[in-house]
């Protein structure tokens, strides 16, 4: 078995690993995947991992249709989240405050958008802590302690980047403490401080 | 289980295809996409092909084999028929009454 074939086979879960591995395996060294295979496998690889059941044994069932419907608006919220976030962020600076100020239909549309990513931060809180909740239960239950690992590392990456960013505002650069958060020089000094003329002074 | 394939979303079309092509014969994967490739002109990529023979396979519509030199065929299963022959029914009803329309304009 080839080392991409291989690859792609390990994008499945492993339940669906066990069921189907064999033949599909045997299926991708006949015909070798091409790009637009790779990508088709992705796609079924994330539907499988969408629908355990496929590969468990148990019925399919009308609910995984809701529950199909229920996983791609919580994403659709997540990805509005995070456009909603990065425009409030890349709105703070420069003239879009005046702007806001000086006409009332941009500052509108801003509210706007800021309010809906404050809607859908929490529509994503209330339906995804229950999923979250679901699949930790699930490998607790089943003992799969790479699942229960891949949990931990939404808190580590915070506690890593908050000590990452006191690191940088205590230690390589304190000046930027006793700046606005906002402030050009702080910015300025944050995306600079890897750069060598950074650790210069 | 459900002989409707209408509920199968992005598989309900494969479905069809992997159905007709067991129609025929009992087939392994790398049969059924070639077969569905001359029969219909559509090329399954191997993700889609198992994405809808899991969701036939649960459904009581195919049933696998024996594997044979790590490849394993499917069947179809009287209830795979059932279905097949009612869903291309539907599809020739709704063929004649297009061409009907259309030879009336």
């Amino acid at each position: 078995m080839s080392r991409r074939v291989r690859w792609l086979l390990g994008l499945y879960p492993r339940e669906w690993r066990e069921r189907y591995d064999e033949e599909f395996a045997a299926l991708l060294e006949q015909r070798p995947p091409s790009v637009m295979d790779a990508v088709d496998i992705a796609l079924g690889a994330l539907d499988a991992r969408l629908h355990p059941q496929l590969a468990e044994g148990m019925e399919l069932r009308a609910a995984n249709v809701p529950r199909t419907a229920v996983l791609t608006l919580l994403w659709a919220y997540a990805g509005f989240i995070v456009a909603g976030s990065g425009f409030r962020k890349v709105t703070e600076d420069g003239p879009f405050p005046g702007l806001m100020r000086d006409h009332a239909a941009p500052g509108l549309s801003f509210g706007a958008v800021v309010a809906g990513s404050v809607v859908a931060l929490l529509a994503v809180l209330a339906g995804g802590v229950p999923i979250v909740l679901a699949a930790l239960r699930r490998a607790l239950a089943a003992r799969r302690w790479r699942i229960l690992g891949l949990f931990a590392v939404p808190p580590l990456a915070l506690a890593v980047s908050v000590a990452y960013t006191l690191f940088l505002v205590r230690v390589v650069h304190p000046a930027a403490g006793r700046l606005g958060v906002h402030s050009p020089s702080t910015w300025r000094c944050f995306s600079l401080c890897r750069e060598p003329s950074c650790s210069r002074g | 289980m459900g002989g409707d394939l209408s509920d199968l979303g992005r598989f309900s079309d494969p479905s069809l295809f992997i159905l007709a092509s067991l129609a025929g014969d009992e087939r392994h994967g790398y049969a059924m996409m070639e077969d569905i490739e001359v029969m219909c002109g559509v090329r399954l990529g191997p993700g889609t092909l198992y994405g809808a023979l899991a969701r036939l396979e649960r459904r009581g519509l195919i049933e696998p084999l024996p594997v044979e030199y790590r490849r394993r065929p499917y069947r179809l299963t009287a209830a795979g028929a059932s279905a097949l022959r009612e869903r291309l029914a539907s599809l020739e009803s709704f063929a004649a009454a297009g061409l009907r329309r259309l030879e009336a304009t």
